[in-house]
């Protein structure tokens, strides 16, 4: 077992590495090759390929050496082991965490005064959920100061290896599908409809078929760092390079104005999230000296990773005073506060907070989740396979990934954050995604409401349910962007829905994977097939968007005052369903608005098709059993402590945490109601878009105030732009004058006025002395005698001088003289 | 034996100098040209030679503890000392390099080549001197020498202000030195007669019997050598000189001046003030963390008000330089009874690498900005950034590499700008909270100003400025300087113990003598006060 | 009791033997000029040998006399002592200066040679007035007595006064020669008055004697603010008036620019380093016998004369960097220049002044050796101000042969057409501002030292320091004009290039070098200035 965890990483090191050798040599054989090459292509679809099946083994390895219990419903205590890992040498079988049970309900230690820790409410539940084994190690070291130490390391537990399975997945399909979307970049003299000189003419430029497929294999290597990273500063490494490799491939038109606007803008966008998220990093390295997920080795010392420190082997926040008291004694994975009168490491609970925020931030940014999820709509300037991989399926999961990954460090006041950020986002976002028109930003709105579900799910307590809807969503959302893009592709890159119509006809393959998709992600079930044979007959979208209603439903529950949080996902689910019916019925159904582009319109090749296919496969399958299905056990095989058992109301928020025994009883309620809400947004669809009772447009009119607000965005983007964009620009302008003309300014008048004495001494030199000396010289002189000039100016002048120095320094010196 | 590789080592490029000046005709510019290149090769050879010499295990002086030395002037205790260790190795292998590749971008050099080469060797030589002398005052001796053929290379060969920016550059410097030379005697005066740094430094901090700079010396030496050394970083006030100098200079100059010159001030802090004057040092810790932050921010802001390419790389010269000064200074206190004890040594240890990392990451891409900035004003003689865009398609390769240095710059990780800022900026937080938040807010407008520059010369339809058809893709010279570059700055982010293996030794040995000498000076009646951090 | 005819004869025995031998530099100079006057008589031999041989083989043996007077006083193979009665000192520190002054007077007369300043029928006449101001200016360096300080400096103002007018038929310099004869006589009055005061309320005129004499004065008179002191105050300040004429101090300085600008290049050199060692030589001597051999014994007057000494200086140098900004003209900046530098090297006075009337206050403070490294940095920045003042001079001068014109502008772009020319002035111009490794940072450096470990003594000092430093960085700003026109501009249009003879860029590199190497290697004239400091300051 021990060896189990460096195995594994050697397996995913690999499948991580794969796409950055690929990336290398794209980028350099791509300079010397030849433009209507297509082997950047198959190298880059072999690395991720690969990847993949690497991932597979990896997780069949799990599988087989864990004995697939994480699938047997309710995890048996002897599989579990929390293993430090360190480079090279395994680390030595750690006695299994949950051998001690009686921690892990642990109400009755010391724990602070009552406002500030966190107890668990059902003991039960506790002992059922214990998590899974994880492993951890290191590949190799950054740097070392004194007892702080930085390196890449590894975390590998069933989340990361169901992520790495889920992202090298959908990757290939995508890169397969890429190679037919982009393969009119096949060619030394590509035409860019979009672009144009100032005369007016297209851009014509060499194809770059290469450097697209060099930028993809970048950010999957990236990408897969983010999930294999085994701290939370190496989360921050790829952090940055996702978001490089998304302003990268948003930019890749680079002749586009506003590709490249989009680009830069999505990732100071994102910056601003990773602001925060550098404070939450700050917060944590000082306080806790570690930034590893997992316990540590160092030198045959053993140390509690962050999660340890912060929650112990309890799950148990612990504070004295306003302090949390960071959990560093024991070993084996198993730690606990000092005793009293021991030293101890301490991090004020505020800053916990703050940096819990901080982290967030990164999330929110990421995640383009409210309010800075004005980024994400705009990345769709990027060809469409990036929209489906990087800004739909994975990278802008990453946010809520990390949120997922992070939750131990959560206190239960920014869980509630989150909970609101997300409520929030997902309410804006499907409101906009009601107007918008373009094929693509529908489904970016989509995207970014969906991603505010997830982070809801995590910040109500449901953290599987979040992560579940993560992957199932991963799999119908990528589905669709492909489908977009076999539309825009088949309809020679229009986007605008207003001009499609009929679509099913003349793109069948397309169409229907498509309303797979759709059906997945309005989470429409058929009603009473759970009840009559024993489990609901539906898409993955379902399953997952049923456990975070559930969730929400069970929070309220427990908490009144916060009912908002379950009513407006509930909505939501209905304006969801409207929304994508909406989207569906538009491109696919009724008339062509454009015959134009209808008569130009096919259906796209093989190699794009397939992969529709086998993603329209997992959209609709992959939550199979929904919350007793193998990727839900798997999920919650990797589920924190503490949050199977639920949380008391305290804190400063005062919320409590549903557990899942709280949530399981008020699953089949939520089920129902999210239902309907999603039968009750898709029959309106159905009646405006498909059958029309009513004509849109009417509607449009009537409401021509909210119908503006919500095309404008809510207006966040004037907003910022008044707010931060011009005002930082002022400030630069503010700055470079205060350089030119305070401080150059002080050194230039300085200098002027050091050649203004100048003069005045060599005026006074030359006019008062000379002066005086010349005019009664000329006068003098004009009389005629020269000689007369001599003896009579200037020797009474000079004299006079020298008489007048001596008789004033006698004085300065006759007054500062001490007196006797 | 030792002493004699290094006088070689520094003095290899006047050799070079006075063979080209005496030996070389003044028509022969390729020749010229060549040999420049071939002797700044040679150095760059032996400044390797010495990093493969180096023993990373001993954290003081190398070849010997006392540095190699030979009398120079008896009369006044003068002695021509040198020697390195893990803080100044790093920066005289930089130099060299940097003057390699300076040497191989003088090709743009159009007039008087022989006088621009024989300075540039010279230059070399002070640049050397500095980082491997261990006498105040021949440091100080090179330290100045440095100045005048920099002098003459900004205000000979550079832009139509040339004039202006040389003498603001040289004026400046000789300020900043003036203060150096005053702290010197007080350390002179104060120590009995004495230059050597490595023993000031042992009586600063305590470690000589008999011997100590009180606390007024320290801080007035320390304000005074800050000062001198702020000048040169460019910290905020003083930085004004920093955008003219290179905004005039050529392209190799402005090379050398970012990728070198800079780190002096950061040297001199690092070598002379900081371990002579640890009372000094902690006395006005908070001051100078604050002017690291200013300088970030500042600096960043009015990068982003640039219309002129070289500009916006000076300023952001600027920003980047506070990342250092900000690592340097994070010596937090804590009182402990009736003194005051370093809390948490291990950040500001974490800090001081942090920011002796970015000096050399900065070194690199800095160096390599200007480089870029270089290659397409040659091409298309002028540096206004709304007259650029479409690059990308133009010269592909060049681009391709810019955008690469540039992002070095921008701090992605992966790339070296990225470990020196964020080492600094996660060291801050344990001297000050706010500090920290704001030096942190730093890389949103870093990524501001950079893309936004990125976007304006390289991408977009077409190129919208003048000589549109002198644009040609970058030749194979250029290509293996920014090739090179590139590379460093890739090895030096992803392999960052590449540095601090060689450092970490003598930083440690650095903050554990300061936090010895604060000690010392309490025990010895100093009264030094916790400076509250917010 | 002793006949007159026996005194006669101890003065003859006295003159043969060792008064005469002391004065053999004099004598050869002297020499030297009878034999430029008479072989002009012997009008053909005028042609053979041109006069500029017999002066350099004069001013030659004559330095070789001094450098052998002084090596023989630092071996102790001759004894220091008053000779001529009394009236002249030969001593270490009258040595070295002698030396200074024949080494230099060998330089300028190579100038000139190079520069041709005196035509052929000039040669004798030009010759023979420097000459006769080298005597003067060696009388003022080992004066022992107050006659002698006076015939000193008249004897070496007067030829001045003509060599200034030199240039025949040139309004300019005969104006500035008036200008100069005009202020001298003004000063020489005021500084005779100020002598007779002194030697009336002293009772003696032996400079020696001074400081007994005046702590007597002040002592019966019940100290400093009583009328004898308000006396003596007076006396000394007009004494000092005469000296301050010679060193052109604020606010006796109106003069300088004015002369350097009418003389010629080469004259202005001769006075601007010649003449000043030769007064700072003399000002010394001058505070020194008035300190006396027992330090500390009239504090309060000493101190009250050596900051203001302090304070002139500081206005000296501040003056006289600032008015050099504006310049036009390189002989003006240059006097402006000189100002600045007489100021430097009076701040070395006004620190030994302090020091040796207040430093035995402070304990443990040495004395003696803080004094010692004053006159040290005097000495040494003396030494290289010969090389580097010349040089600059000798470059305005070598290159106003070539473009007739004086002007900072006239200098544009010849930098690259005469590169040695322009590095000479470079060094010269870079040690003036007093940038390692040249030598003139030395001389800043040990002054400023001195300074900086005066302060303990008075606080003044340091304010001085401070001073020093900031023009010292100010200075840059007119000092950089000349190289600026010479490295970075263009040559006017039209203008023809300059074309220097091997020669005379030797020459300028000549007097390059010794600036860089006591720069790089101050030692050995560090030592012999300290060795001559501590005789002076035992």
């Amino acid at each position: 077992m021990d060896s189990l965890g460096s195995e594994l990483s050697k397996y995913l090191l690999l499948a991580w590495l794969l796409p950055l050798i690929g990336f290398a040599v794209e980028v350099l054989g791509g300079y010397w090759g030849n433009r209507q090459d297509k082997r950047a292509a198959y190298l880059a679809i072999a690395c991720i390929g690969a990847g993949f099946l690497l991932s597979s083994f990896t997780f069949y390895r799990w599988g087989t050496e864990t004995h697939w219990q994480a699938f047997a419903g309710s995890v048996s205590e002897s599989g579990h082991a929390s293993v430090a890992d360190p480079s090279g040498s395994d680390g030595h079988e750690k006695p299994d965490a949950a051998h001690h049970p009686h921690k892990a309900a642990g109400t009755e230690t010391t724990h602070g005064t009552p406002g500030h820790s966190e107890t668990a409410g059902a003991h039960d539940d506790a002992a059922h959920h214990s998590p899974g084994p994880s492993y951890s190690g290191t590949f190799y070291t950054l740097a070392t100061f004194g007892s702080l130490t930085l390196s890449i390391d590894y975390y590998i537990d069933s989340l990361t290896i169901l992520m790495f399975c889920m992202v090298t997945l959908i990757a290939t399909c995508i890169h397969i599908f890429a190679v037919g979307y982009m393969s009119d970049e096949l060619t030394d003299e590509y035409v860019d409809h979009s672009a144009h000189t100032s005369d007016g003419h297209h851009v014509h430029r060499p194809g770059r078929f290469h450097r697209f497929f060099a930028f993809l294999s970048l950010f999957c290597f990236s990408m897969l760092g983010i999930v294999l990273a085994g701290n939370i500063f190496q989360v921050f490494v790829f952090w940055e390079l996702v978001g490089i490799s998304s302003f990268l491939l948003i930019g890749f038109y680079t002749e586009r104005k506003s590709a490249n606007v989009a680009a830069n803008k999505a990732f100071i966008v994102n910056r601003v999230g990773d602001f925060g998220f550098i404070i939450g990093l700050m917060i944590l390295w000082t306080y806790c000296g570690t930034f590893s997920f997992g316990d540590q080795d160092l030198n045959g010392h053993e140390q509690p990773g962050l999660f340890s420190m912060i929650r112990g082997s309890d799950g148990e926040i612990t504070t004295v005073g306003d302090d949390v008291i960071l959990k560093t004694v024991g070993h084996n994975g198993h730690w606990e506060a000092p005793h009293e009168g021991e030293s101890n490491r301490t991090l004020p609970y505020f800053l916990l907070v703050i940096a819990g925020l901080g982290v967030f931030g990164g999330c929110v940014g990421k995640s383009a989740q409210f309010p800075l999820q004005t980024w994400l709509p705009d990345a769709m300037e990027g060809p469409t396979p990036v929209s489906a991989l990087v800004h739909s399926a994975t990278m802008v999961a990453a946010g809520v990934y990390l949120a997922a990954r992070f939750y131990p460090v959560f206190t239960t006041e920014v869980l509630l954050t989150i909970a609101y950020i997300g409520c929030i986002t997902l309410f804006i976002a499907a409101t906009i995604a009601v107007v918008a028109t373009d094929i693509k930003r529908v489904l970016a709105y989509s995207t970014i409401s969906q991603l505010g579900y997830m982070m809801l799910a995590i910040g109500l307590g449901g953290w599987a349910a979040g992560l579940f809807h993560l992957i199932t969503h991963a799999f119908f959302k990528s589905l669709m962007f492909l489908c977009s893009g076999s539309v825009i592709h088949g309809c020679h890159h229009e986007q605008e829905m207003t001009k499609m119509g009929g679509l099913r006809h003349k793109m069948p393959i397309t169409a229907y994977t498509m309303l797979i998709g759709v059906i997945a992600i309005s989470g429409l079930a058929i009603p009473g097939s759970a009840a009559l044979i024993g489990f609901p007959i539906a898409f993955s979208g379902f399953h997952s968007k049923d456990a975070i209603v559930a969730t929400a439903l069970a929070y309220t529950s427990l908490n009144p005052i916060h009912f908002l949080l379950f009513l407006t996902p509930l909505v939501t689910a209905g304006i969801t369903a409207f929304y994508m019916f909406r989207l569906w019925f538009y491109t696919f159904t009724g008339k062509p608005r454009d015959e134009h582009i209808y008569s130009h319109c096919h259906e796209s090749p093989a190699v794009m098709c397939m992969p529709l296919v086998v993603l329209a496969l997992f959209a609709a399958g992959c939550a199979f059993g929904g919350e007793n299905g193998p990727l839900y056990h798997m999920i919650g095989n990797s589920e924190p402590l503490g949050v199977a058992s639920g949380v008391e109301a305290g804190g400063a928020a005062g919320v409590a945490l549903p557990s899942h025994h709280a949530i399981h009883e008020v699953h089949g309620t939520a089920g129902v109601v999210a239902l309907l809400a999603a039968g009750l947004g898709t029959i309106v669809a159905f009646l405006l878009y498909c059958r029309p009772v009513v004509d849109p447009e009417s509607i449009k009119r009537q409401f021509s105030g909210v119908h503006g607000f919500l095309v404008e965005k809510w207006q966040f983007d004037n907003l910022y732009d008044v707010a931060f964009v011009r005002p930082s620009h002022i400030v630069g302008r503010w700055c470079a004058t205060f350089d030119k003309e305070v401080l150059d300014g002080i050194l230039h008048s300085t200098a002027r006025t050091a050649i203004w004495i100048g003069t005045i001494d060599r005026k006074f030199d030359e006019t008062i002395v000379d002066g005086l000396v010349n005019v009664v010289g000329n006068v003098t002189r004009s009389v005629g005698m020269s000689l007369t000039v001599f003896q009579t100016g200037r020797i009474r002048q000079y004299v006079m001088f020298i008489a007048i120095s001596v008789v004033a320094l006698f004085a300065l010196l006759f007054a500062f003289m001490p007196k006797a | 034996m030792d002493l004699i590789f290094l006088s070689v080592l520094i003095f290899m490029p006047t050799a070079g100098a006075l063979v080209l000046a005496v030996l070389f005709n003044s028509k022969a510019v390729e020749p010229m040209r060549v040999f420049t290149v071939v002797v700044t090769a040679i150095t760059f050879l032996m400044t390797l030679q010495l990093w493969m010499n180096f023993d990373p295990g001993v954290s003081g002086i190398q070849p010997e503890a006392n540095g190699v030395s030979v009398e120079w002037i008896g009369t006044w205790n003068i002695h021509y000392r040198l020697g390195y260790d893990g803080i100044s190795l790093p920066l005289v292998v930089l130099t060299s390099f940097i003057s390699m590749l300076a040497a191989l971008a003088s090709w743009s050099i159009n007039k008087l080549h022989k006088g621009y080469f024989v300075l540039f060797l010279l230059l070399e030589t002070g640049m050397l001197g500095v980082f491997l002398a261990l006498d105040f005052f021949l440091f100080y001796v090179f330290w100045e020498v440095m100045l005048l053929p920099m002098y003459f290379l900004i205000g000979v060969w550079g832009g139509p202000r040339r004039e202006y920016a040389a003498i603001k550059f040289f004026l400046y410097t000789l300020a900043g030195s003036v203060l150096m030379l005053i702290a010197m005697l007080m350390f002179y005066f104060g120590s009995g007669g004495e230059f050597s740094i490595l023993k000031l430094s042992a009586i600063g901090q305590g470690r000589v019997p008999g011997v100590q700079f009180d606390e007024f010396t320290q801080i007035t030496a320390f304000i005074l050598l800050f000062i001198g050394f702020a000048i040169k970083v460019p910290c905020f006030p003083f930085h004004t000189w920093l955008p003219d100098a290179h905004v005039e200079a050529p392209t190799p100059i402005s090379m050398i001046l970012a990728g070198v010159l800079l780190k002096m001030g950061g040297y001199g802090i690092l070598r002379i003030a900081f371990p002579i004057c640890p009372v000094g040092a902690q006395y006005g810790a908070y001051c100078l963390v604050a002017i690291g932050v200013i300088s970030i921010i500042y600096g960043a802001f009015a990068a982003l008000a640039q219309t002129d390419f070289k500009r916006m790389v000076a300023y952001s010269s600027v920003s980047h330089m506070g990342y250092v000064i900000l690592g340097m200074a994070v010596w937090a206190v804590a009182q402990d009874g009736n003194i005051v004890v370093t809390s948490g040594r291990d950040y500001w240890l974490m800090g001081m690498n942090g920011a002796m990392f970015q000096m050399i990451a900065h070194g690199i891409s800095s160096a390599g900005m200007f480089f870029m900035v270089g290659v397409i004003y040659d091409r298309v003689h002028h540096r206004d950034l709304n007259q650029f865009g479409g690059l990308f398609a133009l010269m592909p390769l060049y681009s391709g590499l810019a955008a690469g240095i540039f992002f070095a710059g921008l701090g992605l990780p992966g790339l070296c700008g990225f470990i020196g800022e964020v080492f600094v900026v996660l060291s801050t937080w344990n001297f000050s909270p706010v500090l920290a938040i704001v030096a942190a807010s730093g890389v949103i407008l870093t990524a501001g100003y950079i893309l936004w520059t990125l976007q304006r010369v390289y991408l977009g339809a077409e190129y919208k400025g003048p000589h549109a058809d002198e644009i040609t893709p970058m030749n194979a010279r250029e290509a293996t300087i920014g090739v090179t570059l590139l590379f460093m700055a890739i090895v030096l982010g992803v392999y960052p113990a590449l540095m601090f293996d060689v450092m970490n030794g003598s930083m440690a040995e650095l903050v554990d003598g300061m936090d010895a000498g604060l000690r010392a000076a309490q025990q010895s009646g100093a009264s030094i006060t916790m400076t509250p951090t917010p | 009791m002793t006949s007159f005819g026996t005194l006669l004869d101890r003065l003859i025995d006295d003159t043969l033997e060792t008064s005469l031998c002391h004065f053999a530099p004099e004598l050869a100079l002297s020499g030297t000029i009878v034999a430029l006057l008479l072989l002009r008589l012997f009008g053909e031999i005028d042609r053979w040998i041109p006069p500029y041989v017999t002066t350099l083989v004069g001013a030659l043996v004559a330095l070789g006399l001094c450098g052998t007077q002084l090596l023989d006083l630092l071996n102790g193979s001759q004894e220091a002592g008053e000779f001529f009665t009394g009236l002249l000192v030969f001593d270490h520190f009258g040595a070295f200066v002698r030396g200074l002054l024949a080494l230099f007077l060998v330089l300028v007369v190579a100038l000139t040679v190079l520069t041709g300043i005196p035509d052929r029928e000039d040669g004798p006449d030009f010759y023979s007035l420097m000459l006769g101001s080298t005597i003067g200016m060696m009388i003022m360096a080992s004066a022992n007595h107050m006659l002698m300080f006076f015939v000193g400096i008249e004897m070496a103002s007067v030829p001045g006064y003509v060599m200034v007018g030199f240039l025949k038929g040139n309004r300019k310099s005969s104006e500035a020669a008036f200008k100069y004869v005009v202020y001298g006589a003004g000063a020489a009055g005021v500084m005779l008055y100020g002598v007779s005061l002194l030697t009336g309320l002293l009772g003696t005129a032996s400079l020696p004697e001074l400081a007994a004499r005046l702590t007597i004065v002040l002592g019966h008179s019940g100290g400093v603010g009583s009328a004898e002191s308000l006396t003596a105050l007076l006396a000394v300040l007009m004494v000092m008036v005469g000296l301050a004429f010679k060193l052109s101090l604020v606010p006796f300085h109106f003069w300088c620019p004015d002369v350097f600008e009418g003389a010629s290049a080469e004259v202005a050199a001769f006075l601007s380093v010649a003449s000043k060692g030769a007064a700072f030589a003399l000002l010394v001597r001058f505070c020194m016998s008035l300190i006396g051999t027992d330090p500390g014994a009239n504090p309060e007057f000493l101190t009250g004369i050596g900051l203001g000494l302090g304070v002139i200086a500081a206005v000296t140098v501040t003056f006289g960097n600032l008015a050099a900004y504006s310049q036009t003209n390189v002989k003006r900046l240059l006097a402006y220049s000189t100002i600045a530098h007489a100021g430097f090297m009076l701040m070395a006075v006004s620190a030994l002044v302090v020091v040796l009337a207040n430093g035995a206050a402070v304990p443990g403070f040495d004395v003696p050796e803080a004094a010692r490294m004053c006159v040290e940095g005097l000495l040494f920045y003396l030494f290289v101000y010969l090389f580097m003042n010349l040089g600059a001079f000798a470059v305005v001068a070598l290159l106003r042969n070539q473009t007739f014109s004086e002007d900072i502008e006239s200098f544009n772009g010849v930098g690259w057409q005469s590169p040695a020319l322009c590095i000479c002035m470079a060094v010269c111009v870079f040690s003036l501002v007093g940038l390692p490794p040249l030598g003139g940072f030395w001389g800043k450096l040990v002054i400023f030292m001195s300074l900086f470990n005066i302060g303990e003594v008075h606080w003044f000092m340091w304010v001085l320091l401070v001073v020093g430093g900031l023009n010292t960085v100010f200075s840059l700003f007119y000092y950089i004009r000349i190289l600026k026109a010479m490295f970075m501009r263009e040559p006017a249009e039209g203008a023809r290039p300059v074309e220097v003879p091997s020669a005379i860029s030797n020459y300028a590199l000549l007097i390059a070098l010794p600036v860089l190497l006591l720069g790089l290697f101050p030692t050995w004239t560090t030592s012999l200035a300290h060795g001559v400091a501590t005789w002076l300051i035992p």
